[in-house]
């Protein structure tokens, strides 16, 4: 009896065995989490977007996450601060054959923007006042003011053509599962099994095919909360992508490395882990306060022990414009990164302040940090510990990663001190700038987690952005720069740099720090 | 009996009230913001906030959001999920299946161990035998799942390479291979409490005259264990099982987000998380519904085992 | 059959070490454990030679030395010392889960099955729609509703252990409920109260000491689970399932700490096995035939 179900089980493993060989041209991708929908619109994460920027398109794209280059849109003007001209490519079709009109386009944008739709790439079209169709190539975008930061906007996802002909008859399923979505991309959506997997086909008439690829059969997304699981995957083979600092944390850098079966590249990023206080808050209200802190801080010991693997990150200065982001005027950067405080480590110095700000024994707070993100995690640590060496005791209130999301963004800013990471979404120094520091993103939705207000700075960053010379943005900047290092708002901890992971038998893609943006798998191949 | 199970049907309608009510009050006392959450922690303004807001009815009071979302469910509409902006009852026709395969997987492979375990350590009572087999269940249930299970992958798949790490595979036999290690994770900590249960009742069956009269009249060993002893002994055994059923499921949500396979329980986890109250609603409506049922499966079963017992 | 209070006197004629729960080797050894881990928690600031909660990033993710004995975690803490305070919190925890469970639901099960009829039905019918759950869904929502900590993740376990408790004790009762000493109370004019407590709880008073040292085995794995899931204790203290957590990014590259918190979770659990299998063997008249 025994003997008989062993023989059967054992033939039942030969056989599987035998029936998990992947298909050829087949690449997967391992994602951290679930994506959201199918849809241009709703595409603003580390997620959702490597899915749908291969399937939908902007008019405009990043050249190495640094300059715009020519999608959609063969060519574009500027003729006055107000006025953006867009010229289409007339040879583009729909991954169901039909052509590409100006109606999809237009169609598209007033879908972003239009409130109801509640996108959450909208705020993008903020400064926008009308879109109009010039002749039936060409498409007019009026602003409402000027604004340095629209020339980026055709590049990201509220930038993407969708098929108005697809959408209109598929209104109650568009982005879900049983409706898809229907773009100009390399690929075309097949199937999305909700919580483990997103199929996606190489579209055969893809308009762009003279320069490369797609050559990829088929691109399949992996859904795999557990990062252990991400990295055991790479080595069985059931793996063979994770693209992006939150897909392999830095604590799994080093057994990625040692694996022979792939590559691990990295790349300079735009992003920035720091811990804000909230400035309107005692103690933290007091610059003193906070310059002591950011003092008693060891950040260069904090950031070789959250990243292990030294390639993989860059140490940071007091302000979060990293010389990756000189994207023009580099030199005057440079010169103002080189006179910014750099807080290096002192305790005498930290004892010091502390005494000066006359608040030295009222420091007390609570730090929230998710243990989601290691990263987090371990600075809300190492600031508790070096609060503890000043003599004062944090508290550190453990959340979840959703709840900490929902406090940083809420206009309430409940909060004292919050470690958090943040990233431009354009090449542009105002990325990390603008939306982190102006009063004006204290509110709901808004991102200055410093809770940061200071006329001065919003004067000179509102007359940056309305500027189109970049030379004079960059003095502006530099100077609001300046001001906001000496405030300390932040204590800047690092820099991770973009990670991308690639098995072996594949080629064809550099990790660029907006590649969230990039049709990242367009010209993958297999070796 | 049909009256019997008439009442017991008729009893899941104030379990049904009570539960989603409680469920809807605690996910929105919840901390969190649903809305900002939804946009996924990136810049937004307060307007596309507020038409968030409105869309999900999230601008009415708690109890306001209860009655509308009652007054769905009774029509057969779950409602649609915030955060994955589908509707609920695909959502969870979409997830069951992987979660059942699992869980009847586990369920068997555990029995498999733990009856075998079992029925050695009550025939060779006390001996080296029955403590290996009691050390055997024991090491099982105290490693928990969500860390057993990391580790058998990194053994297993890393290490070894013997089966695939992750995902739910695709077709009948691929499926299978995918979901030996993870149902062997639930399988070792369920079978703790079902071989110690089949131990003792062996043992209480042993104790009985008719085992003794079978031994004297002269039938074989094996055939008085198997044949008389075991199936008296069923009682016990069917009624943990049965209560494995509710353990496995929760194990299973623990276990599906280690393998990445997307059931039910990570749709649950997920949507606590996310403060994405339809699905936590509906998921809950449904969870109680198939516990309240297996319950009243489990209850006539004895009677078909034991006809000696009567449900008035 | 030989009633509960008869077993209980015949018992005590031999002298302790011969009864069955000290034949039974396990359960001896589950004692012993029980008594180390008890005294390892209490005197966990002389067994342990660091502070569980000092960093040293220059120490980071070090094997057992002999400086730090089951070597350290990303923070440069101490594995052994965290381990050691780490007990408190998880054993402590754990025995508050069955305290609130049982001071509860006991009461709840003697007067279910005493007085039987509507109140029985009543009660009954509440805790099957707690029952309804899946029980550590429960408890993440309840936790997730009123906050993270230590103490929400206790009473939430404690409110999902109260409707196992309540059948075992309704049970138990439900047979004493007939026997002549009862009617006997009731007939000397004695009030339910004192009939309750007086003598129905020390006739079921067995199979509560039994379930109860059953689930506080089960109640260390729920904690441990919840503190995985990052609802149980907060930064930087420690115990056994946030420190399960924290160790599983290294298990490849450092698993000490994931080893020896686990071990210690799985030391405890079969102690409380071991100790009340013995408790049952001895308590439980039909087991000792």
């Amino acid at each position: 009896m025994l003997r008989k179900y062993l023989v059967a089980t054992l033939f039942c493993l030969t056989f599987f065995l035998l029936s998990i060989s992947l298909a050829q041209g087949e690449l997967v991708v391992g994602l951290q989490g679930d994506i959201v929908a199918v849809d241009p619109v709703y595409a603003y994460d580390f997620t959702a977007n490597p899915v749908v920027c291969q399937i939908t398109e902007g008019l405009l794209r990043f050249e190495n996450g640094e300059t715009l280059a020519p999608n959609l849109a063969e060519s574009w003007e500027n003729p006055d601060p107000l006025t953006y001209i867009y010229h289409l490519r007339q040879d583009v079709t729909f991954q169901d054959g039909s052509p590409m009109t100006i109606d999809d386009v237009i169609f598209s944008m007033e879908r972003t923007r239009n409130p109801e739709t509640a996108s959450y790439v909208g705020w993008m079209y903020d400064s926008v006042d009308t879109i109009e169709k010039v002749d039936d190539w060409t498409i007019k975008v009026s602003l409402k003011q000027p604004d340095a930061l629209w020339q980026y906007v055709p590049a990201t996802t509220a930038g993407h053509v969708i098929s108005k002909a697809y959408y209109e008859a598929h209104k109650d399923t568009f982005g879900k599962p049983e409706g898809g979505l229907l773009g100009t991309g390399p690929f075309k959506f097949m199937s999305w099994s909700t919580g483990s997997e997103i199929d996606l086909e190489k579209y055969d008439g893809y308009w762009n095919k003279a320069n490369g690829g797609p050559y990829l059969d088929k691109l399949t997304f992996k859904i795999l909360p557990e990062a252990t699981t991400r990295i055991a995957g790479l080595q069985t083979g059931e793996v063979q992508a994770l693209l992006g600092t939150d897909s392999t944390p830095a604590d799994q850098l080093p057994i990625a490395m040692k694996m022979d079966n792939i590559t691990v590249d990295f790349q300079d990023s735009y992003l920035t882990y720091f811990i804000a206080f909230n400035t309107q808050r005692p103690p933290f209200d007091n610059v003193k306060v906070r310059q002591a802190l950011n003092y008693a801080l060891d950040k260069v010991l904090l950031t070789q022990n959250l990243y292990p693997v030294s390639d993989a990150v860059s140490v940071a200065k007091a302000v979060d414009v990293m010389p990756r982001l000189w994207t023009f005027e580099k030199d005057k950067w440079q010169a103002a990164y080189d006179a910014l405080p750099d807080y290096a480590f002192d305790m005498d110095k930290a004892k010091q302040l502390l005494e000066e700000s006359g608040v030295a024994d009222e420091l007390n707070g609570k730090v929230i940090t998710t243990d989601e993100n290691p990263l987090t995690l371990g600075m809300a640590l190492a600031l508790q510990a070096a609060a503890a060496e000043l003599g004062y005791e944090l508290e550190i209130n453990k959340v979840t990663f959703q709840e900490s999301i929902s406090l940083a963004f809420s206009g309430a800013r409940d909060y004292d001190i919050l470690p958090i990471p943040w990233g431009s979404d354009f090449p542009d120094p105002s990325g990390n700038l603008l939306p982190v520091f102006h009063s004006r993103y204290v509110g709901d939705g808004g991102s200055n987690f410093g809770n940061y207000v200071n006329p001065e700075v919003d004067k000179l960053l509102d007359d940056a952005n309305s500027l189109t010379d970049n030379a004079e943005r960059t003095d502006l900047m530099v100077q609001a720069e300046q001001i906001i290092a000496q405030d300390s708002p932040w204590i800047v901890i690092l820099h991770p740099k973009q990670t991308f992971v690639l098995n072996n038998d594949f080629e064809g893609y550099t990790i660029t720090p907006l590649w969230y943006w990039d049709a990242f798998a367009k010209d993958i191949k297999m070796k | 009996m049909t009256s019997y199970i008439l009442k017991r049907l008729l009893a899941l309608i104030p379990i049904l009230i009570f539960t989603s009510f409680l469920v809807s009050t605690l996910v929105r006392l919840t901390p969190g913001d649903p809305a900002l959450i939804m946009v996924g922690g990136r810049r937004t303004s307060p307007e596309i906030l507020q038409a968030i807001r409105h869309q999900y009815a999230l601008d009415k009071s708690v109890l306001g959001q209860y009655v509308f979302w009652v007054g769905n469910a009774v029509r057969g509409n779950l409602g649609e999920s915030f955060r994955l902006k589908q509707k609920v009852s695909s959502l969870i026709a979409a997830r069951l299946p992987i979660t059942m395969q699992l869980i009847i997987f586990s369920g068997v492979l555990s029995l498999v161990i733990a009856l075998p375990l079992g029925i050695l350590a009550a025939v060779y009572k006390n001996t080296w035998v029955d403590y290996l087999a009691t050390l055997v269940s024991l090491l099982g249930m105290s490693s928990p799942v969500y860390f057993s299970g990391i580790v058998f992958i990194l053994i297993f798949a890393y290490t070894l390479d013997w089966f695939p790490a992750l995902g739910a595979g695709k077709g009948l036999w691929d499926r299978l291979y995918h979901l030996i290690l993870p149902s062997s994770v639930l399988a070792l900590n369920m079978a703790a409490l079902t071989s110690r249960m089949t131990r003792s009742s062996m043992l209480d069956v042993f104790g009985n005259d008719y085992i003794t009269v079978a031994k004297a009249k002269g039938l074989a060993w094996r055939r008085v264990v198997l044949r008389h002893a075991f199936r008296n002994a069923l009682i016990p055994v069917v009624t943990v099982a049965a209560l494995q059923l509710g353990f496995l499921f929760v194990g299973s949500v623990l276990v599906e987000f280690t393998f990445g396979l997307g059931g039910l329980g990570s749709l649950i986890t997920d949507a606590i998380q996310n403060r994405d109250y339809p699905v936590v609603q509906g998921t809950t409506l449904f969870l109680v519904t198939v516990f309240v049922l297996l319950n009243l499966v489990t209850d006539l079963l004895y009677m078909v085992i034991d006809p000696r017992i009567r449900y008035g | 059959m030989l009633s509960l209070e008869k077993a209980r006197a015949s018992t005590l004629k031999k002298p302790f070490w011969r009864s069955p729960f000290f034949r039974n080797r396990t359960a001896v050894l589950g004692s012993l454990l029980l008594i180390l881990l008890g005294f390892a928690s209490l005197a966990a600031p002389w067994v342990s030679n660091y502070n569980p909660v000092k960093q040293d990033m220059t120490s980071s993710l070090q094997a057992p030395t002999k400086t730090h004995w089951l070597g350290t975690d990303k923070q440069g803490r101490d594995t052994w010392s965290r381990v050691v305070y780490g007990s408190r919190p998880t054993l402590l925890g754990a025995l508050f889960v069955v305290l609130i469970a049982y001071l509860i639901g006991v009461p709840l099960g003697l007067m279910s099955g005493y007085y039987g009829g509507r109140m029985d039905t009543l009660i009954m019918r509440i805790l099957d729609m707690l029952l309804a759950f899946p029980a550590l869904l429960l408890a993440i929502l309840i936790v997730a509703t009123f906050g993270r900590g230590l103490v929400n993740t206790v009473i939430a376990l404690g409110i999902v252990y109260i409707p196992a408790i309540t059948r075992v004790v309704r049970s138990a009762t439900l047979v004493q409920r007939n026997l002549n000493y009862v009617e006997a109370a009731k007939g000397s004019g004695m009030g339910d109260a004192r009939i309750l407590f007086r003598h129905l709880l020390p006739n079921v008073a067995s199979p509560i000491l039994v379930q109860g040292s059953n689930d506080l085995a089960y109640a260390i794995l729920d904690i441990a689970a919840l503190s995985f899931l990052g609802l149980g204790i907060q930064p930087p203290d420690p115990d056994w399932g946030s420190m399960l957590a924290e160790g599983r990014s290294f298990l490849l590259l450092s698993p000490y700490v994931s080893i020896f918190s686990g071990l210690a979770i799985m030391i405890a659990v079969i102690a409380f096995n071991w100790f009340s299998d013995g408790l049952r063997a001895q308590l439980d008249p039909k087991q000792r035939k």
